[in-house]
């Protein structure tokens, strides 16, 4: 008798609690397998109208122009699984939706080897043989090199870094690295954390070191530029050569200067290790900030509290950041990445997730925007990269994956190529043994108060736009 | 060999764009392999050759981009800037023999490498130069795009195979040859063997230098990477491969081993394994390089044909 | 260069003089007695780096256990090398040497696809504090190299003085025709030679592990400075290298501070380049006809 009343009773929670649980799922989960983080990160998209049946287009080819061996593979390889991730969402709902067709994007990869004159081997590949109409790279020699035979095909090249854009580069765009304006805002944030000059007695000073290659030379420039707004002196200002492998010499010269801030810049992930071992071995008591700090490597050579007391700031925010909320695209991107590259998963890359990892989506992502945008205008073929480019600069404010950014740049390096979104600051945090977001900034009315300042700077260390070669 | 240049010539307009490309370049390692080869049968394996293509490459790009000279000129400027360097090296290394000799080459090669990373202005430093003029306009033809570009490098390429080799036929190349075997017996009859390798590595790298002008005019941009010291060693597998005793050796070498190299892409993490291993296996297995086989080969089916056996080489 | 940077200055001078001459004496030893040297004696270097990376940071294994373990992981692969490379093409100079260039890139495709490409092997310092002496501080990692160095050495010349096996070595090193006249056995000794040099090479970097950046291109880095050591002190020579990797060490490392490491290199090489048209025998090493 019990039993089956037993029976009666559970049997209808079953289902019900099957149908709770699995309701939501099915309502919220789209076509082949997309998962709910899947849908966050799509949401960027202003109409990707999941789950509709659109005709399909042809495949769209963008490239990936990068290091993918040998020394400098640190910035580019792990740029392909924030890019695959993003393809592999859109894909799966059947293709970007433009001008009412589905194009499937497909993703072609070249190593470059940092390398100006393989770039421009690889550009010609890329276009001539996939026939790309975007590209996803790094930037600095590259950019140059490539650019009259991008320009002449037209043919989008994503750099990092907006030190890159000038206007006889017309498809080159960049703002990924939110370089230099992080930079820049490492001299305020200093001179935030430190006493003032009066407390002092005499004027706070500021050192520069990092790797001579091309972006360090424009980078420093403006934060340089910066410092000096800031009333810092500069009391060393030197770029060491990429085949330096004893940062002992190096950060003994810097220290001889007596810095009250030493700025490592655009130092590369190993040179920035090298160089807080340094700085804690020969007893550094200054601030250090630096453009990408990684906290997980840095902490086997230096311990966490000496990092702490350096106040450590950087500008390469962690996905999974408390700060931007459980329920953020952020972290549906980590939860994403952790599920097909993390630990024991399929395509395990045995390492954690980088910043460079999603660096390249910065770009990738407006440019599917943009093309959503223009293709309305041109329903059934896809848009023009004229037509393209256009429709953002259009745009008041579109999603990045820093927060809402729009198309900026013509004062800083002629011409509008830049996406110009709010900078994060990251400053090391003891309890969680790593960097943690501390403030958002806007840059533009700051820069507005600084400039004249910086540009004075920039154009004598001849890097302004118009000044290079 | 007539059938070859046909083809040649005809390949540019079937071929996709961007093999074209990847032709270019195919000439350049053929260039260079072959004046290697000159330099190494007469006096030794050196380590400075791509270095050299790199200061052709240097000379060439700066004269035509900060002194307006035209692309034409400035390309033999650049090789003989190269020959200049490379006398003065087999100079300086003249008294040094043997394995001491192979690292001071690297070493000066280094060094010279190294000034142009160093020094920002005016070679560029590690970014190096962008925005080197491209060929101009000649008789109509523009030199700036692919095919005519292709049809240029190909005629250098032929011009300077062709002087190698009557160089190989001639009263000089019968005294490079007896230096390369002999050389106690050489010197016995009367052959100056310090002015014959001076000779030797003018004109070998005379023609690197040539290699480095048309390498730079088609890329518009220069950096010392393109020289270091992984380069010189894809060329040293190249060469090792095809082998030096012969003519055709170098041609060979790089013809199959370029090939499988721009065919290797999509392996491209595990490729210089793929080549380390096949260059250890040649040195051991197959010394004489691939010419060797081919002569082997060619050998026996002579045999078979009941033809006389003819002297190798 | 008021003092304080003079002490640090020699303090990391002193630091670098005795991992080269670590890294050259293995070399120069391998030369003498082959006439012939491994191109690829950096990668070695590398992969006693990695051995310790992979016991000690990822197995867990105690620091000096790792770092034993990669000297025997260098002495394995110095003997491999000398049975399939060096072997089979005796006498032969420049195939040796082509041949350990190509080894170059094999070694370093091998630690690429095993342990992971781009950014550096992440390996804790097992003693992170500083070694402070007259107000100048270097890590204690460095300093650890000083006396291991001198161990090493030092133990090697015993071996080569005091010991038979050694004799044979040291005897064959300086004169290798009258030495197989004497009934020594060639094989036996490059073998021994190239053993001796692996492991000197494996465990300088083991040990060095935890200070250089640990990437595939680590093996290329050391090769250059390594060579010229050998060159300047002499081929062949151990108490030549002793001297070079000194003078060597200081030279580079004032210019680096002083100027920077493209131009410390560079001076570097222009040491070489003079020092081999005016004595080719380097400093101690023995005249060669």
């Amino acid at each position: 008798m019990e039993r089956k009343r037993l029976r009666k009773l559970v049997v209808p929670i079953l289902l019900v609690a099957v149908f709770v649980i699995a309701l939501p799922s099915v309502a919220v989960s789209g076509p082949a397998g997309l998962s709910q983080d899947e849908m966050v990160i799509l949401s960027h998209l202003p109409d990707q109208q999941i789950g509709k049946k659109y005709p399909t287009g042809e495949t769209i080819n963008v490239g990936f122009l990068c290091a993918l061996s040998g020394p400098d593979a640190g910035w580019g390889l792990p740029g392909l699984t924030g890019n695959n991730i993003w393809i592999d969402a859109v894909n799966k709902t059947g293709g970007l939706l433009v001008g009412g067709k589905r194009y499937p994007l497909k993703m072609h990869a070249f190593d470059d080897e940092a390398n100006a004159a393989k770039a421009l081997q690889g550009a010609r590949q890329l276009v001539l043989q996939h026939d790309v109409k975007f590209i996803s790279a790094i930037g600095g020699d590259a950019a140059n090199s490539t650019a009259p035979f991008l320009t002449k095909h037209k043919v989008v090249y994503a750099s990092l870094v907006p030190t890159d854009c000038d206007p006889k580069k017309p498809y080159v765009v960049a703002g990924g690295d939110i370089t230099p304006q992080c930079n820049m805002f490492n001299a305020l944030m200093a001179k935030m954390v430190l006493p003032s000059e009066k407390e002092l007695g005499r004027p706070l000073t500021y050192a520069l070191a990092t790797q001579d290659c091309i972006m360090s030379r424009q980078v420093g420039a403006w934060e340089i530029g910066a410092a000096k707004a800031m009333g810092f002196e500069i009391v060393y200002e030197k770029f060491f050569s990429v085949d330096t492998t004893d940062f002992a010499p190096i950060i003994t010269a810097v220290m001889a200067s007596k810095p009250d801030v030493i700025s490592l810049c655009e130092a590369w992930p190993e040179y920035q290790t090298m160089m807080w071992e340094q700085l804690y071995l020969q007893g550094y008591k200054g601030v250090v900030v630096q453009n990408y700090a990684d906290w997980e490597t840095n902490l086997t050579k230096v311990p966490a509290e000496y990092a702490a007391a350096r106040k450590a700031i950087d500008s390469f925010p962690l996905m999974d950041d408390p700060w931007w909320g459980e329920t953020s695209w952020q972290m549906s991107f980590t939860r994403v990445w952790n599920k097909s590259y993390g630990p024991g998963a399929p395509k395990d890359v045995k390492r954690r997730m980088t910043g460079i990892d999603w660096d390249h989506m910065i770009w990738l992502i407006p440019w599917c925007i943009g093309a959503q945008i223009a293709g309305e205008e041109t329903p059934g073929k896809w848009p023009s990269n004229d037509a393209i480019l256009a429709a953002l600069r259009k745009l008041p404010s579109f999603p990045t994956i820093l927060g809402p950014g729009h198309m900026s740049g013509k004062e800083m390096f002629g011409i509008d190529n830049m996406i110009e979104e709010p900078v994060p600051m990251c400053m090391f945090n003891l309890e969680a043994k790593d960097k943690r977001i501390i403030a958002h900034l806007n840059f533009e009315p700051w820069y507005a108060s600084i400039k004249n300042v910086v540009l004075k700077a920039v154009r004598e260390r001849g890097q302004m736009w118009d000044q290079r070669k | 060999m007539a059938a070859v240049i046909i083809g040649l010539c005809l390949f540019p307009f079937f071929a996709k764009p961007y093999y074209v490309e990847v032709a270019m370049i195919f000439f350049i390692w053929i260039i260079l392999a072959q004046s290697y080869r000159l330099i190494v049968t007469i006096h030794d394996w050196q380590l400075y050759h791509v270095v050299l293509y790199g200061v052709g490459a240097y000379t060439s790009g700066m004269l035509a981009k900060n002194l307006g000279i035209p692309v034409f000129v400035a390309i033999p400027i650049g090789g003989m800037m190269a020959s200049l360097f490379g006398v003065a090296i087999t100079l300086i290394l003249l008294r040094s023999t043997g394995w001491g000799f192979y690292i001071a080459t690297y070493g000066l090669a280094e060094l010279i490498r190294l000034t142009w990373l160093k020094f920002r202005y005016p070679f560029g430093g590690s970014t190096g130069i962008i925005n080197i003029p491209y060929a101009p306009v000649v008789g109509g033809i523009d030199f700036d795009a692919a095919i005519p570009y292709y049809f240029f490098s190909l005629c250098i390429m032929l011009a300077i195979i062709y002087m190698l080799y009557r160089i190989e036929k001639s009263r000089i190349g019968d005294a490079f040859k007896a230096i390369s075997m002999d050389p106690a017996l050489a010197e016995s009859t009367g052959i100056n063997i310090p002015r014959h390798r001076l000779l030797a590595c003018a004109i070998g790298s005379f023609f690197a230098g040539i290699a480095g002008g048309l390498l730079v005019h088609r890329l518009g941009a220069v950096d010392p990477k393109l020289f270091d010291i992984h380069t010189m060693l894809y060329l040293l597998i190249w060469v090792v491969v095809g082998g030096t005793n012969t003519f055709w050796g170098p041609v060979i070498g790089v013809s199959v081993m370029y090939t499988l190299f721009e065919l290797s892409r999509p392996l491209i993490q595990l490729r210089p394994m793929f080549f380390g291993l096949s260059i250890i296996f040649v040195l051991i297995f197959m010394p004489g390089g691939i010419e060797s086989l081919v002569s082997k080969v060619v050998a026996q089916w002579q045999k078979l044909r009941g033809v006389p056996a003819t002297e190798a080489g | 260069m008021n003092s304080q940077l003079l002490i640090q200055t020699i303090a990391n001078a002193v630091a670098v003089s005795s991992m080269y001459a670590l890294i050259a004496v293995g070399l120069t030893l391998a030369f003498g007695v082959m006439q012939m040297a491994n191109l690829a004696h950096g990668h070695v270097f590398m992969i006693g780096a990695y051995t310790v990376y992979a016991l000690y940071a990822l197995i867990g294994w105690p620091f000096w256990t790792a770092v034993a373990a990669a000297l025997v992981v260098g002495a394995v692969v110095g003997l491999a090398i000398e049975r399939s490379i060096f072997r089979p093409l005796r006498g032969d100079v420049v195939a040796g040497f082509i041949a350990t260039a190509g080894l170059m890139f094999v070694l370093e495709v091998f630690c690429g696809e095993v342990w992971g490409w781009g950014h550096m092997r992440n390996i804790p310092s097992p003693y992170m504090h500083p070694f402070k002496i007259m107000g100048a501080s270097v890590a204690i990692q460095r300093v650890l190299v000083i006396p291991f160095a001198v161990v090493c050495i030092g133990s090697l010349m015993i071996f080569m003085r005091r010991f038979r096996l050694g004799r044979a070595l040291r005897a064959v090193a300086q004169d290798p025709e009258t030495a197989s006249l004497q009934g020594i056995n060639i094989n036996m000794m490059t073998a021994l030679a190239m053993a001796i040099a692996g492991a000197l090479a494996g465990v300088a970097g083991g040990l060095m592990s935890t200070i250089y950046a640990v990437t595939p291109a680590l093996g290329g880095h050391v090769i250059l400075p390594a060579l010229i050591v050998v060159i300047v002190g002499g081929m062949g020579s151990v108490g030549g290298v002793v001297l070079a990797s000194i003078i060597m060490g200081f030279v580079m490392t004032f210019v680096t501070t002083l100027v920077d490491g493209v131009a410390a290199l560079m001076v570097s090489v222009t040491v070489m380049a003079l020092i081999l048209p005016i004595r080719p025998q380097g400093l101690m090493g023995r005249v060669i006809n």
